[in-house]
């Protein structure tokens, strides 16, 4: 269960002409994909592709929510829940449900009374009642033992696990939350009811041991790992108002304070079968499949769609900036603002940023071929690597320039030549050779896609979801293709401007210390990293 | 937050058994009485019985082979020597192709160390006779094929990713890259600056510190993956190095190759055996050192790497076994049941599950390396939470050792790799490339087949006997990287702790501050 920072129809077109015929070459060399679409009465889509090649079914559950719903102080709620949907239900993952949930109920009380002391150790002018907070740790120990009679351990994954899943798992983005796992293709009914059991009656049962380790998960992947620091408040800056300024992790206090009834209410509101795209892609027979979806989802009711209080970014006044020295490899990150995915603008902008950005090239990033690679890195010198990325997701997001910068140039040579290159997209569009290269990449990662189940279920659920239609992988393909030297040009001069972007320089704690101090002296070459 | 401890109530043997119906195929049909009894996790909810009614017989996994029927992979032998693996797929417009050959990094010295890594590399990167470096990058590009070489332990790979309308033009520069690279000094340099800033930088990760100097000191200081790259050493390698290398590997006696994809069998044996005619035909075999054999003598105590964060990073572990050890497929379903079997296993379930203190807790037994491979349960809490963790870590490794193991454990780690076995083979790629692998590394085309059979005669008290002999508490090694000062106390409760002090590499003079 794991967090993925950008979803969406992310950096790579993806496509595929034609409706007809499985995955196959056609005379042109163009691939096809046929596409069953069903929808329930309940509003659930269903899209199946039949591919026999092997006796297996990769599936794919996307629902239209993620870490920008997150309501205030509730950051990381979204990811939070997506954990807890592997804690059973009240016929999975546990003995006897009545039998718990007064408990659960007990423990919920227990916990606030608990966070609310805790929350005083903080406060200056409050003091926490030191007693009171052991004898609820007491308690709550033995009410977690009590539950424990009923709970069932982690059922519902070993279930997957016994019927030869493979590559189980969720994650949790900024625009959309998605569920997945390969099956042989004679477990789909399993899939069925489960997957149905727990989007009608889930239960989050040992929720706070589990908050617990969703915390981990963030000293982990982020409060360890400068890069990750960095970038976080990078987002945080970029982005005043706009809900991608919050990690989907979640601050670290609102992880903490979150409770069980808020997640409930979160779920209650956005687990809807009419927020759901389901995609299967494999070894199946499409009638008899949306005859099993109809009889596990179709009992499911369908709910009004939620009202989302999604900020809108205001218009940036100006550049602003942010510096952090950490002991981490130095870097410049310069993004401006961009338009949602599918907005017009955002086409010649992801081209502008494949330009930069190039393709091929070797190992050690920055590929050899793009504009910023072969003035900073080869020419100039300044950079050891250089990409670019305009990330397209469902609200305006934004055009991102990083680099690492050469022993010999300093973070701010490499910013100006950075922008220098970024800016003289709009005084030197793009080559047709430049172009050229960057419609055939669009075209062999189509087919790329296409490669694996798996690839397909997700490109599928991406552009079902993103766009309500999945025919908006052909038609991304298409508009990306169709871009003109003069279309770079001019969505340069627009939108990759300086008094809105937002420039982020990480420094090394090693170029700011002297040398001396660098270098551990005591252990000679020999002995080096073993004990002393 | 703490919880009570897990149940473990260890049944008898001989009711263990009773319970009987262990062929995958038999499904147990408990009894209300038979709920309440049992070891860890044999008490299943009601939807568990559902499912039980539902879920499908095991499919029988489609083997890659080797021969003239139709969905099998052609095997031929060119005259220069080189042994190529063939399979039409005409289901996408692609065309891949891989390449194997002996070297790498286990061939290496401390003397020679690095060097097959940068020549892979800048066959890839330093252009070709025919072609400069950025021509070759542009024209790769142009065309979206990807190509790349890389040197592992004990193999270099050289693949090429086409669509098939561009196949004859990429074929020609992917065989340029392969057999005629031009190692531009300047692509090379670059690579140097690169590698030295990643040395400059190998520090920053507290996973990656754990990783490395885990695996030193197990390996120790003589066997290669107790090696280390220092500045000095990747500064004094040159391009003649490189040039020496890939002369001395590249030749058609020290290469397997398969192709897959949309095309004509007969037409890609026919460019490969083309191709291949230009390299010179070897007079005398390669002659290449014999490669290492790791001691397995354990490093025992508890080892500390300081830093000034607010997670450890933890391993706990002993030097493990290699693929002809005749009870590996006993020793991988043993760690399932440890702590390799996700959210199924015992380490996840006490560490993760019951006491929320890591996002991450499992064990690796690894059964697959041609050398002894590293057993190590692995664990990242925070820092106040490092003794228990480790406590709890020991505890499950101890009573794996000991104790027995339930029903359900044994069904569920036997199931998830029977019923999963199927998914090993639904790439086509993949399939071929793992013939090719078979073959390259000495062993029989069946060895898959024979793994599947091999798991399925694993019986209750093969695991058992496993965990006796392949978990040895007395030789594990507990290693930490960590803030030494917060956890010291806790960590004194395992052994003394060794501080481990690691090299900082900087750049000389340092970078420039300020422009």
């Amino acid at each position: 269960m794991h967090i993925s920072r950008k979803t969406g129809a992310a950096a790579l077109g993806i496509g595929v002409s034609s409706l007809f015929g499985s995955p196959s070459a056609s005379a042109d060399g163009v691939a096809q994909l046929e596409v069953v679409k069903h929808t329930l009465q309940n509003g659930m889509r269903l899209l199946l592709v039949e591919r026999h090649d092997s006796p297996t079914v990769a599936t794919y559950l996307r629902f239209h929510v993620g870490a920008v719903d997150d309501p205030k102080g509730q950051t990381g709620i979204a990811h939070l829940l997506e954990h807890m949907m592997f804690k059973g239900t009240r016929t999975f993952g546990t003995t006897s449900h009545d039998s718990e949930v007064p408990i659960m109920d007990k423990l919920d009380r227990l916990f606030a009374e608990r966070d609310a002391e805790l929350a005083k150790r903080r406060a200056p002018f409050t003091k926490p009642d030191e007693a009171k907070i052991a004898d609820l740790t007491k308690q709550i120990e033995a009410a977690t033992a009590d539950q424990k009679k009923f709970v069932v351990k982690d059922e519902l994954w070993q279930i997957y696990q016994r019927l030869g899943g493979d590559g189980l798992n969720a994650s949790t983005g900024e625009d959309s939350t998605q569920y997945y796992v390969t099956l042989p293709s004679n477990q789909l009914e399993v899939w069925a009811y489960l997957e149905a059991d727990r989007i009608a009656n889930p239960v989050f049962r040992e929720f706070y041991s589990e908050r617990d380790v969703v915390h981990e998960e963030r000293r982990l992947r982020t409060d360890t790992q400068p890069h990750a620091s960095f970038r976080e408040a990078f987002d945080a800056t970029a982005f005043a108002a706009h809900p991608y300024r919050n990690p989907v992790v979640g601050w670290p206090t609102d992880i903490d304070a979150t409770v069980r009834a808020e997640v409930l209410q979160f779920f209650r509101t956005y687990y809807a079968p009419n927020n759901c795209v389901a995609v299967l892609v494999g070894d199946l027979d499409p009638k008899k499949t949306i005859a099993l979806v109809e009889k596990y989802f179709g009992p499911i009711p369908a709910q009004p769609p939620p009202r989302r209080a999604i900020t809108e970014e205001p218009p940036h006044r100006g550049e602003r900036r942010i510096e952090m020295t950490a002991d981490a490899a130095p870097s410049v990150t310069i993004a401006y603002p961009s338009p949602a995915a599918g907005d017009p603008a955002s086409y010649p902008l992801r081209v502008a940023a494949r330009v930069l950005s190039g393709g091929g090239g070797g190992r050690g990033g920055g590929g050899g071929t793009g504009r910023l690679f072969k003035r900073l890195v080869v020419e100039k010198q300044v950079a050891l690597g250089a990409f670019a990325s305009s990330r397209a997701q469902r609200y305006p997001s934004l055009f991102t320039v990083s680099a690492s910068p050469a022993k010999e140039s300093s973070p701010e040579d490499l910013e100006a030549a950075l922008t220098e290159e970024i800016e003289r997209l709009a005084t030197e569009p793009p080559t047709d050779e430049e172009l050229g290269r960057v419609r055939n990449s669009i075209d062999a990662e189509a087919v790329r896609r296409l490669t694996s189940n798996f690839g397909i279920a997700g490109a599928l659920a991406d552009a079902e979801d993103l766009a309500g239609d999945w025919h908006y992988l052909f038609r991304e393909q298409e508009a990306m293709k169709a871009v003109s030297s003069e279309d770079v040009r001019k969505a340069a001069a627009e939108w990759l401007r300086r008094d809105r972007r937002t420039v982020g320089i990480l420094r090394s704690e090693k170029d700011s210390r002297p040398r001396a101090e660098n270098v551990d002296r005591k252990s000679g070459k020999a002995s080096e990293g073993q004990p002393q | 937050m703490t919880t009570t401890l897990l149940h473990e109530i260890a049944i008898p043997l001989v009711v263990f058994f009773a319970l009987g119906a262990w062929a995958i195929s038999a499904r147990a049909q408990e009894s209300a009485a038979d709920r309440f009894k049992g070891g860890r996790g044999d008490v299943h909810s009601s939807g568990f019985e559902t499912v039980t009614r539902l879920k499908g017989e095991p499919l029988a996994p489609r083997f890659p082979e080797i021969g003239p029927a139709s969905g099998a992979v052609e095997r031929a032998v060119l005259s220069s020597g080189t042994v190529i693996f063939l399979k039409e797929d005409h289901r996408l417009p692609l065309i891949r192709i891989e390449a194997i050959l002996r070297g790498g990094s286990a061939y290496e010295t401390p003397a020679t160390l690095a060097v097959a890594d940068l020549t892979a590399s800048q066959m890839r990167d330093g252009g070709t006779a025919l072609h400069a470096a950025q021509a070759l990058d542009d024209r790769l590009a142009f065309l979206a094929a990807r190509v790349s070489v890389n040197a592992g332990d004990e193999s270099i790979t050289a693949s090429l990713d086409v669509l098939s309308k561009d196949f004859d033009e990429a074929f020609a520069l992917f065989f340029e890259v392969l057999t005629r690279p031009a190692f531009d000094p300047a692509r090379l340099e670059l690579a140097r600056r690169r590698g030295l800033f990643g040395l400059w930088h190998r520090n920053d990760n507290p996973g990656v510190i754990l990783d490395r100097e885990y695996t030193r000191l197990l390996y120790g200081e003589s066997h290669p993956r107790g090696f280390m790259l220092t500045p000095e050493r990747l500064n004094a390698i040159g391009r003649d190095d490189l040039v020496a290398y890939h002369e001395r590997i590249v030749r058609p006696d020290n290469l397997w190759i398969t192709a897959v994809g949309d095309f004509r069998r007969t037409d890609v044996a026919a460019k490969l055996e083309k191709a291949l005619e230009a390299l010179p035909k070897p007079a005398a075999p390669l002659p290449l050192p014999p490669l290492p054999k790791a001691t397995g003598a354990p490093r025992p105590g508890v080892y500390v790497v300081n830093r000034p964060i607010t997670q450890s990073n933890i391993a706990v572990g002993h030097p493990g076994i290699s693929r002809d050890n005749p009870d590996r497929y006993a020793v991988d379903l043993m760690n399932r049941i440890l702590g390799g079997g996700s959210f199924s296993s015992r380490i996840t379930e006490r560490v993760r599950s019951d006491e929320g203190l890591a996002y991450s807790a499992r064990s690796a037994y690894p059964i697959g390396d041609r050398d002894l491979g590293l057993f190590r349960a692995t664990v990242q809490t925070k820092t106040e939470s490092t003794g228990r963790a480790v406590a709890l870590i020991l505890e499950e490794i101890e009573k794996m050792q000991s104790g027995a193991i339930s029903k359900n454990e044994f069904e569920t780690a036997r199931e998830s790799v029977l019923y999963g076995f199927v998914n090993r083979f639904d790439d086509p790629v993949q399939n071929v490339v793992r013939l090719m692998r078979l073959e390259f590394e000495g062993l029989p085309y069946d060895w898959d087949r024979r793994a599947f059979e091999g798991y399925s005669a694993v019986k209750p008290e093969d695991v058992a006997s496993a965990a006796r002999k392949y978990l040895r508490p007395s030789d594990l090694t507990i290693f930490v990287v960590g803030d030494a000062a917060a956890m010291g106390k806790d960590l004194e409760a395992f052994g003394k702790p060794t501080p481990v002090v690691i090299q900082d590499f900087a750049p000389p003079g340092g970078r420039k501050a300020n422009g």
